[in-house]
């Protein structure tokens, strides 16, 4: 049992590093179609190109930036005080996936058109520090008495959709300028949406009186009972249920033949929805207890249960959420990368990168420098660092394969991960295959 | 669609399978050694606020009030009746009786058997018991009564004629008269008539010892040719004066002596305190009296002592005597009120309370009349509602000093401490802010069912409660905070688990009472308490 209690937990915690799509990969990767997943602008090296339905790309990452394996067990010994110690304010557990159930583009002339279907699952579980330093030392513990604990980052997120999407780029100014934009029409499944979140627990250092105060709002479109029977009816195309849209635009631009500067805002939207909409909302609330009352306790001894009750009933009452039922929005996990390359030669590539994600409304910002470099004409490789959240490392890794019509590509935003997973723990993994016909006439050549 | 949900499937699949790779393949999780878990948890156990009424009310009872004046200083105020004494208490007219036979002399019954008829005619005068007996009464108005008038026919002639009361006259001023009538009555049959004394009055005549009540009656007697009247008993006559209450009553009631028994006043302030000095820098006592009696009286307070039961010492005051009422003025006026009042002026009151006593008590002697009969034209009169209320209004202003006053208090307790392994300690926090002045340090000492000490809470009794900061005029400028610990490990755990009996001590002071310095309680003043626990846990993680 404590086996599996601890895989549990390890499952929850010992990965650490990277969040959502990062996709350092990709960004300035040209040689891989899928690129309009990062920016619209790409217009692929290719006249045709047809992802293998349902295999054509799978994006998957675990996520828990909070400590690793290492980081909480040293010789077997669990240093949970120091574990905790090094936590962020803030701790997230992510999850995110997103399949390619279609994917496709082509090139006429100075345009490309491109369009296709992907299902994609994001969750992030997030919990603070001050909850777990709470639950180790205790609320009277010198380091945490006379403050207030914030459990404010508390939240539980998920949410399911399919996305429909079609769009376009454009060369412009004799080619130095590219210019796409993606519209993706969102069919969501479910969502577990924690809107706002805001606890907090202080102890009084002269009286020990504990205050708990709090506020939150939770969306959802998943019964208590319903978690283990998402229907397929969910994932019905066009059902008219939970519609959203989300754009993606995006900017290319080579100047002074080697360099060149790309802008990308991705999938900015959102969901309406409206099945089985639920919210649970608690309005800003505070509770004091300061102990039994001396003179009930002096008129009546026998008071301290009925006391006791009382405060509890009251505590109930006080964070009692409302229930209330009606469509409600939910923004789309967006993302915003800025990128600066430098064509080393045509064979060696550097790239800088500035990325902002977003996940159910918190932001994830991150910054790599990658270099590619070209075997032939067959092989591209990439690699690079990146640091997530501006302090975390990670190691960057991939590769594209053309062989033939074929092109197969996959990669990791952790390459720790694969080696020393104890240390890293991210668990990001990149694949696809497609076809690709009436290749680049300058590929061709070199 | 089936696909597609499989895709959510498969998607936890890989998370599952990913995570679980890397732990599995990092850590031998049987292996693994963990520190002790040692949470502190802090949990407020007991809070008060108390204000000066929460904790004066609470010991005081409803004839205890507090009072503020208007600068905010408080003041005990005792208000009661001490005595009180009605028309009843001082005057009464018991039931009686008179009654007289009359007989005949041989010349009566020979004109009788001759048919010459003879009479009885009397005036008689039988006086009028009352009490005191040598009350002088002008005149007394019943308010109820009965006047039972009876005859018996000893010697078998006709009787007729009628008796008459000559200074007991009815509601409408009528003398009260009876008649005697023998037709149609038995031999030895008592006949009787009862007449309803309300409103009526009787106004006897004082022979300078008893009030004498008059009867006139007049009876003649005719011949009864079957009967042969002899020199004997002839008839008797009574009268029956019961029930009598009086509406009012005038006249000299002489110098009656009215003597209380001791009574006393609790000071439940002082309930539950041992020893101690408590001075007062004044105190105010206030005898009101209020007098519907129609007489003079001169009454004082006697023995008025407080005492306090556990040391015995006593105090007693010294109290003027001979406090002079002149009574109500006229009949149907409005009573005479009168306030005695005492202080540190004319008594030593502010010591009275000085022994912390828990009663004071007091006996009341007074006299009517002192002057000897009213002057002529004047008279004594008490109504039937006429009352001497003598009552008591303490003021206490709180304002001077306590010194060592000690509270004791045994509590049965069984203390019982389960075996909590996980528990290392409790370390208990008492904290006061305490805008009084005073100062209270505590001791609790546990003992075992053979009253043999096991432990105490503290190695000296210690302050859990310090003095607010006083000003120079003995009021409270800022409360002062003041914090106790008390850890209770396994070792004193072990101690106290015998106890069957805690003996709980206070001694509480003013600030700087060993000074005398006066200190002022004011109705703003506040006491909060609060009693939290730290329970310091080491758990063993496996």
């Amino acid at each position: 049992m404590k086996k599996y209690l601890i895989i549990s937990l390890s499952i929850f915690f010992f990965t650490k590093g990277a969040t959502a799509q990062i996709n350092t990969n990709y960004l300035f990767s040209d040689e891989a179609p899928s690129m309009w997943n990062t920016n619209p602008a790409s217009l692929g090296n290719e006249k045709v190109f047809v992802g293998l339905p349902v295999l054509s790309g799978i994006d998957a990452n675990a996520v828990h930036n909070g400590f690793t394996y290492d980081d909480a067990i040293t010789n077997d010994q669990v240093n949970i005080a120091s574990t905790i110690e090094q936590l962020r304010d803030e701790n997230d557990i992510m999850f995110n996936s997103s399949f390619q159930l279609l994917n496709f583009g082509f090139r006429l002339g100075q345009w490309h058109f491109r369009g296709g279907a992907q299902q994609v699952i994001s969750t992030r579980i997030t919990y603070p520090k001050s909850f777990m330093e709470l639950a180790w030392k205790g609320n009277g513990h010198p380091d945490l008495i006379g403050r207030r604990l914030d459990f404010g980052g508390f939240a539980v997120n998920a949410m399911a959709y399919t996305d429909y999407f079609a769009g376009f780029s454009r060369q412009l100014m004799d080619e130095q300028l590219t210019v796409g934009a993606n519209i993706h029409y969102l069919q969501g499944a479910d969502v577990v949406y924690t809107e706002q979140s805001s606890f907090g627990l202080t102890t009084d250092a002269d009286t020990y009186a504990l205050t708990a105060d709090g506020a939150f709002i939770l969306r959802t479109t998943v019964d208590e009972d319903a978690l283990d029977s998402i229907s397929a009816d969910h994932f019905t195309p066009f059902n008219g249920a939970n519609s959203g849209f989300s754009f993606d635009l995006g900017a290319k631009y080579r100047f002074l033949e080697k360099f060149e500067l790309q802008a990308s805002a991705m999938n900015v939207g959102g969901i309406r929805w409206n099945r089985n909409a639920q919210s649970y909302t608690l309005a800003n609330t505070s509770f004091t207890y300061n102990g039994v009352d001396l003179e009930s306790l002096v008129d009546n001894p026998d008071s301290t249960t009925s006391q006791l009750e009382d405060v509890l009933d009251s505590l109930a009452t006080s964070f009692e959420p409302v229930e209330g039922v009606g469509a409600f929005n939910a923004p789309s996990n967006a993302r915003f990368y800025l990128g600066f390359g430098y064509e080393i030669n045509k064979n060696n590539h550097l790239m800088l990168t500035a990325a902002h994600l977003r996940s159910f409304n918190k932001g994830f910002n991150s910054v790599a420098a990658m270099y590619r470099h070209r075997f032939g004409r067959i092989l591209w490789v990439r690699t690079g660092a990146q640091l997530f959240q501006l302090d975390q490392f990670l190691w960057p890794v991939g590769l594209t394969i053309n062989a033939g019509a074929v092109q197969f590509g996959f990669g990791t935003d952790n390459l720790i991960a694969a080696f020393a997973p104890t240390k890293a723990g991210v668990f990001t993994g990149h694949f696809q295959i497609g076809l690709r016909f009436g290749r680049d006439g300058k590929i061709k050549k070199e | 669609m089936e696909k597609k949900t499989n895709l959510l499937q498969k998607t936890k699949a890989i998370y599952f399978l990913i995570l679980a790779i890397v732990v599995l393949n990092s850590c031998d999780v049987d292996n693994l050694k963990y520190d002790n878990w040692k949470p502190v948890i802090a949990v407020p156990l007991v809070y008060s606020d108390f204000d000066v009424y929460d904790i004066l009310n609470r010991t005081d009872s409803l004839n205890e009030l507090l009072v503020v004046d208007e600068d905010g200083l408080l003041a005990l105020n005792y208000k009661g009746e001490l005595f009180s004494f009605t028309l009843e208490e001082l005057l009464s007219i018991p039931d009686q009786d008179y009654s007289r036979t009359l007989d005949f002399t041989g010349v009566m019954a020979t004109s009788i058997d001759a048919d010459a008829g003879a009479s009885f005619s009397d005036v008689v005068d039988f006086p009028l018991e009352i009490d005191p007996q040598d009350a002088r009464v002008d005149d007394v108005v019943f308010m109820s009564g009965d006047v039972l008038f009876s005859y018996t026919i000893i010697q078998d002639e006709v009787f007729e004629g009628n008796l008459t009361f000559e200074n007991l006259v009815d509601q409408n001023n009528q003398p009260l008269s009876f008649s005697i009538n023998s037709n149609g009555v038995l031999l030895g049959e008592t006949v009787t008539e009862t007449f309803d004394l309300s409103g009526a009055r009787l106004s006897p005549n004082f022979d300078g010892t008893d009030n004498q009540i008059t009867l006139e009656f007049s009876i003649s007697i005719s011949n009864n040719s079957n009967h042969t009247a002899t020199a004997d008993e002839a008839i008797n006559i009574g009268v029956d004066l019961s029930n009598i209450q009086i509406d009012y009553i005038t006249g000299y009631f002489g110098q009656l002596s009215i003597n209380t028994d001791q009574d006393s006043v609790r000071i439940k302030i002082f309930d539950n305190i041992i020893n101690g000095t408590f001075a007062l820098e004044e105190a105010f006592i206030d005898l009101t009296v209020e007098n519907s009696f129609g007489l003079p009286v001169d009454f004082s307070l006697e023995n008025v002592t407080s005492f306090n039961l556990e040391t015995g010492e006593e105090i007693e005051l010294s109290f003027p005597t001979d406090l002079g009422l002149d009574g109500q003025s006229t009949l149907g006026g409005s009573p005479e009120e009168v306030t005695f009042s005492f202080d540190n002026g004319n008594t030593n009151v502010v010591d009275l309370l000085e022994p912390t006593p828990k009663v004071i008590y007091f006996a009341l002697n007074a006299t009517s009349n002192p002057n000897g009969p009213p002057p002529p034209g004047e008279f004594n009169f008490i109504t039937h509602d006429s009352r001497l209320d003598v009552g008591i209004d303490v003021l206490l202003p709180l304002k001077g000093y306590a010194r060592d006053i000690l509270l004791i208090d045994t509590l049965s307790i069984d203390i019982d401490f389960d075996e909590y392994e996980e528990v290392d300690s409790i370390e208990f926090k008492i904290r006061t802010m305490n805008g009084f002045p005073t100062t209270g340090e505590v001791q609790i000492v546990f003992l075992d069912e053979l009253l043999s000490p096991l432990d105490s809470l503290f190695e000296t009794p210690s302050p859990i409660i310090q003095s607010g900061t006083v000003g120079s005029d003995g009021i409270v400028t800022s409360s002062t905070e003041t914090t106790q610990l008390i850890t209770v490990n396994k070792v004193k755990a072990d101690n106290l688990s015998n106890t069957n009996k805690v003996v709980v001590m206070a001694i509480l002071n003013t600030n700087n009472s060993q000074s005398e310095d006066i200190v002022r309680f004011m109705d703003d003043y506040r006491l909060q308490l609060n009693l939290g626990a730290k329970i310091y846990g080491n758990i063993e993680v496996e």
